[in-house]
């Protein structure tokens, strides 16, 4: 699994954001708020396999 | 002989360098600056008239209805267009000096649009905000909102009811000064309102604009604030160390200043409201 690389996470003020890059940057003009949980579920993407990989790193993180 | 001109836009300064006599188109002149004394790490602008431009080399990495962004061995070039006729170029030569070819000598808003300001600004530590700016009290305060919102419609509201003093009723610099004191300040560009004075003032709010069939402000949380004001300023978004250095001045301006939502009718409980909180 693989994260969409036109797209980069960034905190800003303890507040995570998804910031389009490149093409995304193009044709949307914003950033994405996410939360806590999103932002560890984006940084584990590229680190797991699957789903449920991602769900058992979510588990043991609570 | 080589004709000099400086134009200071905010904290930056551009030194203009050109063999052809250029005019200075008089909406702007009050850019222009003679004395230069205070002035650290000037730009360098190398100016060539020309109807023949010069090849343009690199990889095409962002391009619009009005510029092509080429990327060359690390230095951006720009083909800037209007009516879909190209009418000039910028070349990045180095970090502090970029030429352009253009087919005109007379320096109005389209020679200006070539300076690459936003990327020079944001060395200073600033951005360039879609907002109109206001002076009330020695102050400023900026409404940004997509374009058709009514950013100069309240500006004008508060020149009417509270003699504040319109700067730009398009666009506004947000920058740190010498010492760390968020400004926000004048520049030439200015839509088609032709108000574009060149002054600054201490920031004291930024506010965000939406219309409604009610007045009412308040404060805004840092996310919704930094989501904004990327959204309504000027960033390299072909460039990602842009995008980062414009997240960190962001996140800075967000711990500097006051951000209100503003929704709004056009009347002058709008200014009431928004002043009430503004002062509390």
């Amino acid at each position: 699994m693989r994260t969409n690389k036109n797209f980069i996470l960034r905190g800003i003020a303890d507040e995570y954001m998804l910031v389009p890059i490149n093409e995304a940057a193009q044709e949307f003009n914003g950033i994405l708020h996410l939360t806590e949980t999103a932002s560890f579920i984006w940084k584990m993407v590229d680190q797991c396999e699957t789903i449920t990989d991602i769900v058992k790193k979510s588990y043991r993180r609570i | 002989m080589i004709n000099i001109l400086y134009i200071k836009i905010g904290p930056v300064c551009i030194k203009i360098n050109s063999q052809y006599p250029l005019t200075i188109d008089p909406r702007y002149q009050h850019f222009f600056i003679d004395d230069i004394s205070e002035e650290n790490d000037i730009i360098d602008c190398d100016v060539k008239v020309t109807d023949d431009f010069s090849v343009v080399q690199g990889n095409l990495i962002y391009q619009n209805g009005e510029r092509m962004i080429f990327d060359y061995q690390g230095k951006e070039t720009r083909i800037h267009f209007f009516n879909q006729n190209p009418y000039g170029i910028y070349r990045e030569i180095d970090d502090n000096h970029f030429s352009i070819e253009v087919t005109s000598n007379i320096i109005n808003i389209l020679f200006l649009e070539m300076f690459a300001l936003e990327k020079y600004l944001l060395k200073k530590g600033g951005l360039i905000l879609h907002s109109s700016f206001i002076e009330w009290h020695n102050q400023g305060i900026v409404f940004t909102a997509p374009s058709g919102t009514g950013k100069s419609t309240q500006a004008s509201l508060w020149q009417k009811y509270e003699h504040a003093k319109i700067i730009n009723s398009d666009r506004s610099i947000l920058y740190f000064n010498k010492n760390n004191i968020l400004m926000s300040c004048g520049l030439p560009f200015c839509g088609s309102s032709n108000i574009n004075l060149n002054k600054e003032f201490p920031l004291k709010a930024i506010v965000f604009l939406s219309q409604a069939d009610y007045n009412e402000a308040e404060y805004i949380n840092i996310s919704f604030a930094s989501k904004k004001l990327f959204k309504e300023s000027s960033i390299n978004k072909w460039n990602i160390k842009s995008i980062d250095d414009s997240l960190n001045i962001i996140e800075k301006i967000t711990k500097h200043t006051k951000f209100i939502s503003l929704k709004c009718m056009i009347n002058q409980e709008a200014v009431n409201i928004l002043k009430d909180l503004i002062i509390k």
